[in-house]
């Protein structure tokens, strides 16, 4: 695939934010592409930078962030955008949160939050607006549309209100959806009704998709790829179904290992020793995850491990040399 | 499994458990029992009333109506006496949920446990503290640390620390390992197997999370509404669900070759 | 504690000192007066600058420098001791009803919002009128009026501490309310409680100045800031406008000094919870 065609590029991304007095980066040279209409997962656990490498993308970061590297948007510098520019660039790309209720309005109705951002920048007239909003709530199968728009978010439940969050994203046709973890304060059935909604949203737009999550089977389940991010970078990269059942990078090995299983209780877990490393307590002249690796040589302590392509995977280990290995595991 | 006669005692046992809150039935006639050396599950989502059982368990809300009976003696009313509410805290502990806010900010975690200790009778016996730091590997550095310089679970650990100080019989764990990150929920998954061995504690796990209820339980009640809707050993419940909303809690959770399914509209 | 003091800001710091000094010369002010403040001189009323008296003299031809360091300590009693009683009791009153819930804490809060109605210096004209004027009623009286207030405050941080689950974690534990509410509950609303304290000795320095200045409280010769403004309040119309002018800087410097103060305590005890 050639950059051309990628909606989204990544290019060594740093991003560095005023921490305790000093400048530290939480993003340590992140690459990865999206292309149109697929869906890519960015799984990691707390203080790997998913979150932020989504909000770096949507240009949603604090002003005394600093950004180096580059993210494209269709070929676009998006950190060098203004005006017009800007403002296509905010109707294409759309984000869902964690916590719908942080992120919208509890004294307006629902019909109004739905339709007030594209009515503003002047994308739709309100009669237009409002049966878009309804078509979207339909489809994100709410029932009762037109009594729905009159409800207020307290009326509705956690579920719900995260599908009225879905069909807003969706009201300006936007190109991107960024979901930063959108079920995961959802019960496991709600998850489970949400993530399929959203999934044939997507299929039936073509929509990409860029899926954050700390659930690699989750992640799975509704990606086309899977990115694992580790420490502000990224370990692992490639076919979501293969990265889960062929894992190469001993942090996503690990990771698979560590969780317990519906079908068969162990004797022991796997569990990673040590904690998760934050991405600015982190590295740059070593492995980040030497210090809990069962694998860890002294070499992995002596330079910064490269993210090597091999085919449609990519590694950041100096242990994994050749695609002969990548295949082996299993 | 097989009982042999009186080898293991009931340690836990709710009977026709109700609680209302106003008009809304919360809790709508849940039984079961938890035999010595076995621990329990209790699954559901939200809005199925299985935290207020939990709740009820160690006295922090009041049955509407039913019994609860633990080690042995009734508990289904609050403590009157001093004397009894101490007694109850032997039988009993909790581990939460939330590792940011179930410890006193401005407490160390070596002082948290020597009031703890000292109140269970007994002067404070730093060699106990000692004692309950290894059992859930906490260093001296991190016993000295208030609770802001430690991550989320060296926090867990401290407040499991803080339930086994009182020697319980049973300790509730209510989505203890629901807030922290995969890899440090298997560390305090194991920890808890690990104080399982040596105490012979039995645990009554309050969670949605089946893997966790697999990995850690011997048997399970199913809640949805306040009801039990479903009981039984944990490996057979998972492995081949009797009921409906079991199957569809079941069928809900994110595996290899899974799909998300998708209901009618609401 | 240091980190407290950088959380301040330069005006919460200044207060501070500010606050701190009112308050040592309200101790050594009496001691280190020059002169007598009441004894009176006829024949210096109004009296301007002259060696030894640094700010000339007062209605009555008193020092007024001795009267307004003599004046410092009763201007900053009575608020002390309105202060402590109200906290001593809205905070109790704010604990129980916090802890025990339910029906109590209902009532107690309808009680409140009625004691709420009860402006502090209507309620201390109403006690002179009773009892007689004087520092003991006015104190009294504006102790009632603030109680409420606090009680209100306090509540409602200690309603929200008392859902954490540390609180429950000690109640499983079998500690008795009344040893978790003193060792735990209070402690951790323990910044905000002096921030409301901080705040309401300003106000409580203000309204018992006022009632002291309209005669309901401290009375004469006994020097008080409040008391002084209205002995000197002829002097402006006659050009001497220094006695009545300075007693009322004193008052406004150290009022609000106290006041930017308890803001700036009360910002950091809410970006510390």
């Amino acid at each position: 695939m050639n950059a051309a065609t990628h909606l989204v590029e990544l290019e060594h991304l740093i991003v560095r934010l005023p921490v305790d007095g000093g400048r530290r980066a939480v993003l340590r040279g992140v690459d990865l592409t999206i292309g149109v209409g697929e869906a890519v997962g960015l799984v990691g656990e707390s203080g790997s930078g998913k979150s932020m490498t989504a909000r770096t993308i949507d240009r949603l970061l604090p002003d005394n962030a600093v950004v180096e590297g580059v993210v494209r948007f269709d070929g676009d510098d998006v950190w060098s955008m203004d005006g017009d520019a800007l403002r296509r660039f905010r109707t294409d790309v759309a984000m869902v949160f964690q916590d719908p209720r942080a992120h919208i309005n509890p004294v307006r109705r629902i019909g109004d939050f739905m339709t007030e951002a594209v009515i503003a920048h002047g994308l739709m007239a309100k009669r237009e607006a409002t049966a878009r909003a309804i078509e979207l709530l339909d489809a994100v199968r709410i029932d009762r549309g037109p009594a729905r728009m009159r409800q207020y978010p307290h009326e509705l439940s956690g579920g719900m209100l995260q599908r009225v969050m879905i069909a807003t994203a969706l009201m300006a046709r936007p190109r991107l959806l960024l979901a930063d973890e959108p079920t995961t304060a959802l019960d496991v059935t709600t998850q489970a009704e949400v993530m399929a909604i959203l999934d044939e949203l997507r299929v039936e737009f073509g929509l990409a998709m860029l899926f954050i999550t700390h659930d690699l089977e989750l992640a799975t389940a509704v990606c086309n790829r899977t990115v694992v991010m580790y420490a502000g970078q990224v370990m692992e990269i490639g076919e979501a179904e293969s990265v889960e059942s062929n894992p190469t990078h001993p942090y996503t090995i690990a990771l698979l290992g560590a969780r317990p299983s519906i079908a068969a209780s162990r004797t022991r877990l796997d569990a990673i020793p040590g904690q998760p490393m934050s991405a600015y307590d982190a590295p740059d002249d070593a492995c980040a995850f030497e210090s809990r690796c069962k694998h860890a040589v002294d070499e992995c302590r002596a330079a910064m491990p490269q993210l090597v392509a091999f085919g449609p995977r990519s590694v950041r280990c100096i242990r994994i040399d050749s695609p002969v290995v990548v295949a082996a595991h299993d | 499994m097989t009982e042999t006669a009186g080898a293991t005692e009931l340690v836990l046992e709710a009977r026709n458990l109700c609680k209302d809150f106003g008009a809304h039935r919360a809790v709508d006639d849940v039984s079961f029992t938890v035999r010595a050396g076995r621990s329990l599950a209790i699954v559901g989502e939200s809005g199925s009333g299985k935290t207020t059982v939990a709740r009820m368990i160690v006295g922090l809300e009041r049955p509407t109506s039913g019994t609860i009976t633990a080690c042995g003696r009734d508990r289904s009313r609050p403590a009157t006496t001093t004397r009894e509410r101490r007694r109850r805290a032997r039988e009993v502990q909790i581990v939460f949920q939330d590792p940011y806010t179930s410890l006193d900010p401005r407490q160390t975690i070596r002082g948290m446990l020597a009031e703890i200790v000292t109140s269970h009778g007994g002067a404070a016996d730093p060699a106990r503290v000692g004692r309950l730091l290894e059992l859930v590997g906490l260093d001296h550095r991190q016993a000295e640390s208030l609770p802001r310089r430690l991550s989320g679970g060296q926090r867990q650990r401290a407040t499991i620390a803080r339930a086994l100080a009182a020697a319980p019989q049973v300790m509730i764990l209510d989505e203890s390992v629901a807030a922290l990150d995969v890899s440090i929920q298997a560390q305090i998954l194991n920890l808890l197997m690990d104080i399982r061995d040596e105490t012979g504690v039995s645990y009554v796990l309050i969670s949605h999370d089946l893997a966790v209820v697999r990995q850690l339980t011997d048997d399970v009640i199913v809640m949805r509404h306040g009801q039990v809707v479903e009981s039984g050993a944990t490996g057979d419940v998972l492995d081949a669900p009797a009921h409906e909303y079991t199957r569809l809690l079941r069928d809900s959770v994110p595996r290899r070759g899974w799909k998300p399914i998708r209901k009618e509209p609401v | 504690m240091r980190a407290r003091w950088r959380a301040l800001g330069g005006l919460g710091r200044i207060s501070a000192l500010v606050a701190a000094m009112s308050a040592v010369i309200a101790v050594i002010g009496p001691l280190v007066a020059p002169h007598d403040p009441d004894s009176p001189d006829i024949s210096k009323i109004w009296a301007g600058r002259e060696s030894g008296h640094l700010l000339g003299y007062d209605a009555n031809g008193r020092d007024l420098l001795s009267r307004l360091l003599d004046g410092a300590r009763t201007a900053m009693v009575g608020p002390l001791l309105v202060v402590a009683i109200s906290i001593t009791f809205g905070v109790l009153i704010a604990i129980v009803a916090a802890w025990r819930g339910g029906r109590l804490d209902g009532l107690v809060g309808t009680g409140l919002d009625i004691a709420f109605a009860f402006p502090g210096i209507l309620v201390a004209i109403l006690v002179a009128a009773i009892f007689g004027a004087g520092i003991t009623a006015a104190v009294l009286a504006l102790s009632f009026a603030y109680t409420p207030y606090i009680a209100r405050v306090v509540r409602g941080a200690a309603i929200q501490e008392r859902s954490k689950p540390y609180i429950s974690a000690l109640e499983v534990q079998g500690l008795s309310s009344i040893s978790i509410c003193r060792r735990h509950l209070i402690p951790n609303i323990g910044g905000l409680i002096v921030a409301q304290a901080t705040t309401l000795f300003g106000y409580a320095m203000v309204d018992l100045a006022a009632i002291s200045f309209i005669g309901l409280g401290v009375q004469p010769p006994q020097a008080d800031w409040g008391a002084m403004v209205n002995e000197n309040l002829g002097g402006i119309v006659l050009g001497h406008p220094l006695p009545a002018a300075s007693c009322g800087a004193c008052l406004i410097v150290v009022v609000v000094a106290f006041n930017v103060l308890g803001e700036r305590l009360m910002r950091v005890a809410e970006s510390s919870r």
